[in-house]
């Protein structure tokens, strides 16, 4: 195994998230890597001193993985409060117009006409008007 | 160069070197430190996250390319990259226009 294999494996390895989002960086940095590694064999060197160039402009693997991961875990926290806040205001809308319908002061929307022409004059996804008790 | 001095520009910086056109990383690698004049010495590493993150934030479209044996992920700008880099591309300027007027007034 080369060092630029190494180097990938563990890069690999350090990554979190899912797994088709880290095969594409992965993907992307190996090719980085072997472009890097040709070119400074294309300038003359040997491929064990190419290979160390390589890695060491490349840089830290973990520190590089640790900022891929940091931002999937902001995102993956950013979507998952989201998610909750819909949740959230759906309950809360749907206790409310419980409540209104159940005090009477905001009934439930008529149900809507399916032809053409109804729709035209229906007042239908409207409140209907409050109900009398008939006193 | 510094390394300091670039890492809180990253993102103006590779949003610029796209503003030609569509590269893969390793090519914005090179762009950049051909451009710069070998000024920005820092950790390539640290390219493809960003570039990652400018996807996920819209900035940056990309898709696989075959070239020969090799698959690379090749980058491009959205028109909101287009705009940001407009915008970024202002403050950096403002930026400097303040620092160059604060050195040479001293």
């Amino acid at each position: 195994m080369s060092a630029i294999e190494r180097a990938v494996a563990a890069y690999a390895a350090q990554l979190r998230g899912p797994r088709r989002a880290r095969r594409r960086l992965v993907d992307e940095v190996e090719a980085h890597l072997h472009d890097a590694v040709d070119a400074e064999l294309a300038g003359g060197t040997g491929r064990a001193a190419a290979e160390q160039a390589v890695l060491a402009r490349f840089g830290d693997l973990h520190a590089s993985a640790q900022l891929w991961n940091r931002d999937r875990a902001l995102r993956r926290g950013a979507s998952r409060r989201n998610a909750l806040i819909l949740a959230c205001a759906a309950v809360a809308a749907a206790a409310l117009g419980v409540a209104q319908h159940a005090s009477g002061r905001n009934p439930p929307p008529r149900p809507c006409a399916t032809d053409q022409r109804a729709l035209m004059t229906s007042s239908c996804g409207l409140p209907s008007a409050p109900r009398s008790n008939g006193n | 160069m510094a390394r300091e001095p670039f890492s809180g520009h990253l993102d103006l910086v590779l949003l610029a070197a796209l503003d030609a056109g569509p590269r893969h990383g390793y090519g914005v690698i090179e762009h950049i430190r051909r451009s710069s004049g070998g000024h920005f010495d820092y950790p390539e590493g640290t390219v493809y996250p960003a570039l990652h993150r400018l996807e996920a934030d819209g900035l940056l479209r990309s898709a696989w390319s075959e070239d020969g044996a090799r698959r690379r992920r090749v980058y491009e700008m959205t028109p909101r990259g287009r705009q940001a880099l407009a915008g970024r591309r202002t403050q950096w300027e403002r930026f400097a226009q303040s620092v160059t007027a604060v050195i040479e007034s001293a």
